[in-house]
C-alpha cells in the first residue's frame, strides 16, 4: 500500500511541475509588458521601469525565472497582493477557512442528498420514485448555481425571513451557500450512484446473498452499497474539485468571505500577482485531493493497484 | 430484423438508404427525452432569431417612470430598476447566450479534433505530447481554468467565448482520441490502407464520420455546459458589460435589487436553467439514440 501511495505521489510531481510553468508563463501570455502586469496601473517613469525590471529578473532567461518562482513558491512566497499590498499566501490564509468550511458542508450535503436519492432510484427503476429523483437530478445539473442560490435568498431571506442572506459567521449563514453549492454535485453523484446500484444489483453475488436469507438492508448495505459506491467515489473526487471552483461563484453571490470571492476581486481588480497565486493555489489542492481519492479507492476496493 | 440490426449498430443508418431513414427517425420521436429537450431548445433558438429583429420594446431604454413595473399585461415580465422590459431584454438576449454556448463549443469540436485526430491516429510522441498537454489542462478545474484565461486576455463577452472553449477543449481531445483508437484497427480502415489512401484521406473521410456520434452528443452537453460556464462569468462581472441584455448579466445587476422585485431574478435564470435543461435533455436523447450501447438502467 505504502508502495502504491508513494508512486502515486511521484507521478503527481510532474502535473504539479505543468501547473506551476502554466501559472508563470501565463505573465508572458498577457497583452504588453510583464512588468504592467506586476505593477498594475502604477505609473512609473523608464529610467524607474528599466530598473524594476532588472530587480524583477524580467532581464534573466526565461527558465531562470521559472526556476526562480518555482524556488520562491515552494517556500511558501507566492508574492504580493497589488490591491491588498501583503504576501499572496496571508491573503488565502486569511480567506481559506471560509471556503474550507464552505466546501465541506456543501460536499457533505451533495454526497448525503445525492447517494440517498441514487439508491431509493435504483431499488424501485422506473417507479415515481426513481422519476422523480432523476428528474431533481436533472435539474440539479441544469440550473445554474448563481441563480439557485439569488432563489434561495428571495424565498428563505427575503420572503420568509428564516435564514440571514449574506455574511460569513454562524452555522445559519452556511445553509444556503452550502446547499447551492451542493445541489449541482448532489445531481451527479445521485445519476451516477442509480447506475452503478443498478449494475451492481443485478450480479449475481446479489441473488446469492437473498438467496440465503439475508434480511434486505444487509444486502443493500454490506454487498450492493460497498461495490457499487466506488465509481461514485471517482466523481466525488472529481466533484470536490469543481465544488472548489464553484465556490468562486457561491460565495460572490452570498457575499462570504472565501477564496473565490478573493479571485474574483482579483480579475476584476488586474491583480495578477494575486489570480497567479489563487490559480497556483487552488489548482495544486485539486491535484493532490484526486491524490487522496485515488488511494482512498484502493482502500476501498483491493483490487485496484497501480501497475 | 435486418433493418433492426443495422440500425442499431450504425450510428448514421441514413447510408442504408430510405427505409433506415425512417426507422431511425421513428426511433429518435419516440425519444422521450431528446423529443422534449429538442421541442424546448428549438422554442428558444426561435425566439432568439425572433429576438435579434423585434422586441416589444427598446431593450436599453431607460424609461424611468415605468421602473420595477411587476409582471402584467403592458410589460409580461414587468421591468427593471432602469424601466427597461425584462421579456424584451431575455428575447434580446437569448442569441447571446446562444453565441456563448455554440462559439466556445465549436472552437473546443476544431480543437479537439485537429489534437485528438491526428493523436489517436499516429500514436507514438505526438500523441504522448498532445495527451500530456490535456492531462495537464485537466488538472485545473474547468470554471477555474476559464477564470484564469479570462484574467490573462481581460473581462469581455468574446474572451468569454474563447475562455469557455479552451476550458473545454480537454475532454473533446481526449473523447475523439479514443474514439479514434477504438475504428482504428478495424478491417475497413485496412482496406482502405490497402488501396493507397493518405493518412489525411482516412483520417477525414473514413475515421471522422465513423467518430461523429459520441462528438455529437458531447457537444450537445457541452453547449448547456458553455451556457452555464459563460453565464456564470457574466454574473461575475467578467463577461457581457451592462447594458448588454446577456442573460447572466442580468442577474449579475438584478442582484442588487431583488428587494424590490421578486421577477427581477426569476425570469432571466428561468430562461438560463430552461435552455440548458432543453440542451441537457436533447443531449441524453440523442446518446440513447445514436448509441444504444450508452444507454443506462
Amino acid at each position: 500500500m505504502i508502495v502504491y501511495i508513494l508512486k502515486r505521489l511521484l507521478a503527481s510531481l510532474p502535473v504539479i511541475i505543468g501547473i506551476s510553468m502554466l501559472v508563470f508563463f501565463s505573465l508572458y501570455l498577457i497583452p504588453g509588458d510583464p512588468l504592467t502586469a506586476v505593477l498594475g496601473d502604477a505609473v512609473v517613469s523608464q529610467a524607474q521601469a528599466a530598473q524594476l525590471r532588472e530587480q524583477y529578473g524580467f532581464n534573466d532567461p526565461l527558465p531562470v525565472q521559472y526556476l526562480r518562482f518555482a524556488g520562491r513558491a515552494l517556500q511558501g512566497d507566492l508574492g504580493r497582493s497589488l490591491q491588498y499590498k501583503r504576501p499572496v499566501l496571508d491573503e488565502i490564509r486569511t480567506q481559506l477557512p471560509a471556503t474550507i468550511q464552505l466546501t465541506l458542508a456543501s460536499m457533505l450535503i451533495a454526497v448525503g442528498v445525492g447517494m440517498s436519492l441514487g439508491i431509493l432510484a435504483a431499488l424501485r427503476p422506473h417507479s415515481w420514485l426513481d422519476s422523480l429523483s432523476m428528474a431533481v437530478a436533472l435539474v440539479g445539473v441544469s440550473f445554474p448555481s448563481f441563480w439557485v442560490g439569488l432563489m434561495m435568498l428571495l424565498v428563505f431571506s427575503l420572503f420568509l425571513g428564516w435564514l440571514p442572506a449574506t455574511g460569513t459567521e454562524g452555522w445559519q449563514r452556511l445553509i444556503m451557500p452550502a446547499t447551492t453549492l451542493g445541489f449541482g454535485a448532489a445531481a451527479i453523484i445521485a445519476r451516477l450512484t442509480r447506475s452503478s446500484m443498478l449494475e451492481v444489483l443485478r450480479q449475481g453475488y446479489i441473488t446469492t446473498a437473498r438467496a440465503k436469507g439475508l434480511a434486505a438492508p444487509q444486502v443493500l448495505l454490506r454487498h450492493a452499497l460497498r461495490n457499487a459506491v466506488i465509481p461514485v467515489l471517482t466523481i466525488v473526487g472529481l466533484q470536490f474539485g469543481n465544488l472548489l471552483a464553484g465556490a468562486v461563484v457561491v460565495e460572490t453571490v452570498f457575499s462570504r468571505q472565501g477564496v473565490g470571492r478573493l479571485l474574483v476581486a482579483a480579475i476584476l481588480g488586474r491583480d495578477f500577482p494575486l489570480v497567479q497565486g489563487l490559480v497556483l493555489f487552488v489548482a495544486t489542492v485539486y491535484v493532490l485531493i484526486n491524490l487522496v481519492v485515488d488511494v482512498s479507492y484502493a482502500v476501498v476496493d483491493p483490487r485496484i493497484r497501480y501497475d | 430484423m435486418t433493418d433492426t440490426a443495422s440500425a442499431l449498430s450504425s450510428p448514421f443508418p441514413a447510408r442504408e438508404g430510405g427505409r433506415g431513414v425512417r426507422f431511425s427517425l421513428r426511433r429518435l420521436a419516440r425519444n422521450r427525452s431528446a423529443l422534449i429537450g429538442g421541442l424546448v431548445f428549438g422554442v428558444i433558438v426561435v425566439l432568439a432569431l425572433v429576438g435579434v429583429w423585434a422586441t416589444p420594446y427598446d431593450p436599453v431604454k431607460i424609461d424611468t417612470p415605468n421602473r420595477l413595473t411587476e409582471p402584467g399585461l403592458t410589460y409580461w415580465l414587468g421591468t427593471d430598476h432602469f424601466g427597461r422590459d425584462i421579456f424584451s431584454r431575455l428575447l434580446a438576449g437569448a442569441h447571446l447566450s446562444l453565441l456563448i454556448g455554440l462559439t466556445s463549443v465549436s472552437l473546443a469540436v476544431s480543437l479537439g479534433l485537429l489534437l485528438g485526430l491526428p493523436a489517436g491516429y499516429f500514436g507514438g510522441w505526438l500523441d504522448m505530447l498532445v495527451m500530456r498537454a490535456m492531462d495537464l489542462l485537466l488538472s485545473f478545474p474547468s470554471v477555474l481554468l476559464a477564470l484564469g484565461i479570462v484574467a490573462i486576455v481581460g473581462p469581455s463577452l468574446s474572451n468569454v467565448m474563447l475562455a469557455v472553449g479552451i476550458a473545454s477543449v480537454p475532454s473533446f481531445t481526449r473523447l475523439v482520441r479514443a474514439s479514434v483508437l477504438s475504428v482504428r484497427t478495424l478491417p475497413y480502415i485496412e482496406a482502405a490502407q490497402a488501396t493507397g489512401c493518405g493518412s489525411t484521406r482516412i483520417l477525414l473521410r473514413h475515421i471522422l464520420p465513423n467518430i461523429l456520434a459520441p462528438l455529437i452528443v458531447l457537444a450537445t452537453l457541452g453547449t448547456a455546459g458553455a451556457i452555464l460556464t459563460g453565464a456564470a462569468l457574466s454574473f461575475l462581472g467578467l463577461g457581457a458589460q451592462p447594458p448588454t441584455p446577456e442573460w447572466g448579466a442580468m442577474l449579475s445587476e438584478a442582484r442588487n435589487y431583488m428587494r424590490l422585485g421578486w421577477w427581477l431574478t426569476v425570469f432571466p435564470g428561468l430562461a438560463i436553467a430552461l435552455t440548458v435543461l432543453g440542451l441537457n435533455l436533447l443531449g441524453d436523447g440523442l446518446r440513447d439514440w445514436l448509441d444504444p450501447q450508452m444507454r443506462q438502467g
